[in-house]
């Protein structure tokens, strides 16, 4: 009896060690991720400032000191001082409390954009790659067309034509984003499309749609992510233009780019109005792209080795 | 030979492109807007002056109806009517392109000239003080918003030290000559040198600003693509020649890091002709961004599409001449 | 101060470290080779031995994080190991010159063909007239220089058709080839008319075979054998195969984990073999009329980041003995056997104060 279950306990010991030392290649690449994201400060200060950024959008209510909308026209255009650090604005409005606000605003944008253009991209390009011939040469020709445009241009026209509130510059925005997913999925499953495991499986009788979605689609989503994060930035940004030039979120809503666009008749002698959300905007996208540029040195081969 | 018929295979391509490209814009112009009749007339016109004005239109008509006018109209070289302006749309559009490519141009050669310089000197003399500046700088080129940097410019050089205007092409109480639209070359070619430095001056903001974020993309993968050239077998073969590292670089890696830099100009110019809509809105550039712009907020529709279209087809062009260049540059393309 | 063993090159107790994230890779751990005038010598051992390292070396083309620490690299009268950047790029290419693996790839990819070996000439005229200035101390004028230079440069062009011939390609046909047009054996062709152009003194073939079909290896090592053997050219051949080098070389270096374990002449090496690793070699080589199994080597190649102490052969070595992980062996002289053979070896098993 002890002696089988010695037997049986060994035989447990030796698979669980079995399995270890399969995994050990995938575990040393991860510990030597881990140890790259040390070694790469960059990255870190990435890290750290898009965590803070998550933190102060998460807790944004409690942090801000006034009501971003509450106006208080006695006190216009008050300079920056020890109440209200980044001065008020031409309502009397407190811009910290509306750069505080607005972070709620930019994780919104960031967060409804990523999940349409992903989704867009990721249905084109799957299916544009996995089926190929004519159905690729379509789809792939209106990408082209979409990637004919300056990407602000077509957002903007977008933006406009459906009337210009934030929720439509979100949509704009998605609608012009989609196009580098969509390449990116396309090229990961042609890839995979030609493994012999697929032909295998599709000599098994899975259907087209079964490949697609649950072999294809989880081998492109991992570089779709991690393009995501490299062009977080340059979402923002276009999100912050848009709403600069009038053709995104409307005042009073505190969206930095709408803010910026508020302070820019009283820059002369009203810096702060201006400069406050700017800073933000840049210290933000400046987050998104260490942390994007940190990924992709991780991920190069040819820095790994 | 086989490069000719790269051009014309690449050619065809265009147009079917530009082909969607307008389809897009009738799409965004006429179909998607709910209401541009109440847009143009206001909420309240009497029924009578809508429909007289639908008809004046053509949205009275089945929609394919108005796609065949468009598209004739197109052919024609008739973008329609500004309902701003009341002048053809083309008219307005010939008047603000000269503007938008003197910025453009100067822009993207000060991208190119000095985004290379930096990515080169960055790869060449990689971790030491050169290569560090050059990565701050570009990556605040990437991160900082252009159109907030130049607010702030313009409160640092024109409000407070006064060294450059705050907008315009040239001071009002110039008045050019125009033979070309383009300020500069007009200046030199009447010989009007005060008109010319004054474009000069008010032409340094615009470009900085335009043509910071691509000096730092292309910087950034001219150093990467420079660091990738470095460690290729024929670059050792190169040294095993006994070249001296300067011939090496200049002779060897240079041309082959150059390859993807050439890519990347051409969607740079694509952010370029982007950041042009920013940069002409804050500096009073009258240019087509700007008009395009004025025309969106004053949902003046013929002017938006014939804006647009114009700007896809310079960004067309500029790509197509780009991937010309590109299968010019690298002998493996063509084949 | 070590007396010198080869007149063309003698390599000695050289070592190079690459600092990696990891760690310090030490690749190669005191390596010790030489050679005369017009001989051949092979260097054979398994991948990441340091094989490539040692012939990257001698010209100094290591590269970052690869670094020189210790020994020297006389060739002729010079120590390339601390020579100057800028006179050592006289000796490369036209004193010492080198072919690599994978010929393709060794081309400049945006340059005709018939350019590349043109430069390369054009390149050794100017070494031979900055070296000769140097040599006879004289000043060298500017417009001396170019008006030798264009005089001779009138000629580069018919060496380069020349040499193309001499390799077996049709000039007319190749000088305007860019490298993707070409098969990995016509590109080999063109690297070692490239290399013999400048007529070196030494030719370093990093196994310029190993990346091609069999059918064209034999074909290039015939070219390159009856080419060198015409202008006499000593040849440093780095390959992993035995039965490669025992044809084509008439000494032999067998390395291992960064060391050369044992040196002689390719009779010695192959007639007695002494070190148990170059055993282990020789009974992994197929042979046509052999009737015993091959055997492979236990164990695997060290990891040189932390590699074994003492000799680093020793965690593989049947004949183990106690001082083998304390000390590392002496590279020592053979002495029951001719000069002429040079074998020597580095191995507790025979040395002689013990």
């Amino acid at each position: 009896m002890k002696r089988t279950s010695s037997a049986a306990g060994y035989a447990k010991g030796s698979s669980w060690k079995k399995f270890l030392y399969e995994r050990k290649p995938m575990m040393d690449d991860m510990k030597h991720s881990v140890y790259l994201w040390k070694k790469t400060p960059l990255a870190l200060i990435g890290t750290v400032i898009i965590v803070l950024f998550l933190l102060v959008a998460l807790f944004a209510p409690l942090l801000a000191p006034y009501d971003p909308i509450a106006t208080d026209l006695s006190r216009k255009l008050e300079a920056p001082s020890a109440a209200h650090p980044f001065g008020l604005d031409q309502f009397g409005r407190d811009v910290l409390s509306r750069v505080i606000m607005g972070t709620r605003i930019e994780v919104q944008i960031i967060f409804i954009i990523s999940i349409i253009s992903i989704t867009i991209g990721l249905i084109v390009g799957i299916v544009a790659g996995y089926f190929g011939g004519v159905i690729d040469e379509i789809l792939m020709r209106i990408t082209d067309i979409f990637l004919a445009f300056p990407r602000l241009v077509l957002a903007m026209a977008f933006a406009a034509a459906l009337r210009p509130t934030l929720t439509n510059a979100i949509v704009a925005i998605s609608l012009v984003e989609w196009t580098v997913y969509a390449r990116l999925a396309r090229a990961e499953a042609i890839k995979v499309r030609s493994q012999p495991y697929i032909e295998a499986i599709r000599a098994l009788g899975a259907s087209d749609f079964k490949i697609m979605f649950f072999h294809v689609l989880p081998m492109s989503i991992s570089p779709v992510i991690v393009q995501l994060t490299m062009r977080m930035g340059t979402i923002i940004l276009t999100a912050a233009s848009l709403g600069f030039l009038g053709l995104g979120a409307q005042p009073p809503l505190p969206e930095w780019g709408a803010i910026i666009s508020d302070g820019r008749s009283y820059l002369m002698n009203n810096w702060w109005i201006t400069a406050f959300p700017g800073m933000a905007i840049a210290i933000t996208v400046l987050g998104f792209n260490l942390l994007g540029d940190g990924i992709r040195d991780i991920l190069d081969p040819r820095i790994r080795r | 030979m086989e490069l000719g018929s790269f051009i014309i295979k690449r050619l065809a391509l265009m147009v079917l492109v530009i082909f969607g490209v307008l389809i897009i814009v009738f799409i965004v112009t006429r179909i998607i807007p709910a209401d541009p009749v109440g847009a143009i007339l206001g909420g309240n016109a009497p029924p009578a002056t809508v429909d007289a004005m639908r008809h004046q239109l053509g949205l009275d008509k089945p929609i394919f109806a108005q796609l065949l006018d468009y598209l004739g109209g197109l052919l024609r070289g008739d973008l329609g009517t500004s309902l701003v302006s009341s002048r053809p749309v083309l008219t307005d559009i010939l008047e603000f392109l000269p503007a938008t490519i003197e910025l453009a141009v100067s822009s993207i050669i000060f991208a190119v000239v000095l985004g290379i310089i930096l990515g080169l000197l960055s790869a060449v003399f990689r971790n030491h003080f050169i290569d560090h500046f050059s990565r701050v700088f570009s990556i605040l080129g990437i991160s900082l918003p252009g159109f907030w940097l130049g607010l702030i410019l313009i409160l640092i050089f024109y409000y407070k030290l006064g060294w450059l205007p705050s907008g315009g092409q040239y001071d009002m109480f110039l008045f050019p000559t125009r033979t070309t639209g383009l300020i500069l070359l007009d200046a030199m070619i009447h010989g009007e040198w005060n008109v010319f430095w004054n474009g000069i001056k008010h032409l340094i903001l615009p470009t900085f600003i335009l043509g910071y974020s691509s000096t730092a993309s292309i910087a950034r993968i001219m150093r990467a693509s420079m660091l990738d050239v470095l460690h290729q077998n024929y670059i050792r073969t190169a040294r095993a020649k006994g070249l001296p590292r300067k011939m090496v670089i200049l002779r060897h890696a240079l041309k082959n890091a150059l390859i993807p830099v050439i890519t990347i100009i051409g969607l740079e110019f694509g952010s370029l002709l982007s950041g042009a809509v920013l940069t002409e809105t804050i500096f009073a550039w009258p240019g087509l961004g700007r008009y395009i712009v004025n025309s969106l907020l004053t949902l003046d529709y013929p002017a938006v599409s014939g804006g647009t279209i114009f700007i896809a087809l310079i960004y067309s062009v500029v790509n197509l001449a780009v991937d010309i260049l590109y299968a010019a540059v690298d002998p493996r393309m063509r084949s | 101060m070590q007396y010198r063993r080869g007149d063309l090159l003698d390599v000695s107790n050289l070592r190079v470290v690459f600092d990696t994230y990891a760690g310090q890779v030490k690749a190669l751990n005191g390596v010790e080779l030489w050679m005369n005038h017009g001989e051949r010598l092979g260097v054979v051992g398994e991948t990441g031995c340091g094989k490539s390292v040692t012939a990257l070396s001698v010209m100094r083309l290591i590269e970052e994080p690869g670094r020189i620490t210790e020994g020297s690299i006389l060739f002729e009268d010079k120590d390339l190991a601390t020579l100057s950047e800028n006179i050592l790029n006289t000796v490369r290419g036209k004193d010492i010159a080198m072919i690599f693996q994978e010929p393709v790839a060794a081309l400049n990819p945006v340059m005709k063909v018939g350019a590349q070996i043109v430069e390369n000439i054009e390149c050794q005229r100017k070494s031979a007239v900055l070296a000769q200035g140097a040599r006879k101390a004289g000043p060298v004028t500017d417009s001396g220089l170019s008006q030798k230079h264009r005089t001779k440069e009138t000629g580069s062009v018919e060496i380069m058709r020349d040499m193309l011939g001499r390799v077996g390609l049709d000039w007319q046909r190749t000088e305007n080839l860019y490298p993707h047009e070409l098969s990995g054996g016509m590109a080999q062709r063109v690297m070692i008319a490239m290399a013999l152009s400048s007529r070196p003194k030494l030719l370093i073939a990093d196994e310029p075979t190993s990346a091609l079909d069999v059918t064209i290896q034999a074909q290039i090592l015939n070219l390159l054998n009856n080419l060198v053997r015409e202008t006499q050219t000593a040849v440093l051949l780095i390959t992993h195969a035995m039965g490669v080098a025992a044809q084509f070389c008439d000494f032999i270096a067998v390395m291992y984990a960064g060391n050369v374990v044992e040196y002689g002449s390719v009779q010695s090496i192959f007639k007695n073999p002494l070190h148990p690793y170059t055993k282990g070699l020789l009974r992994a080589v197929p042979k046509i009329g052999r009737t015993d199994e091959l055997q492979s080597i236990p164990g695997i190649v060290p990891d040189l980041i932390s590699p074994p102490s003492g000799c680093r052969f020793h965690p593989r070595c049947p004949h183990r003995r106690p001082e083998c992980d304390k000390n590392q062996p002496r590279f020592e002289p053979v002495r029951e056997e001719l000069e002429a053979d040079r074998h020597h070896v580095a191995c507790f098993l025979y040395q002689k104060d013990l």
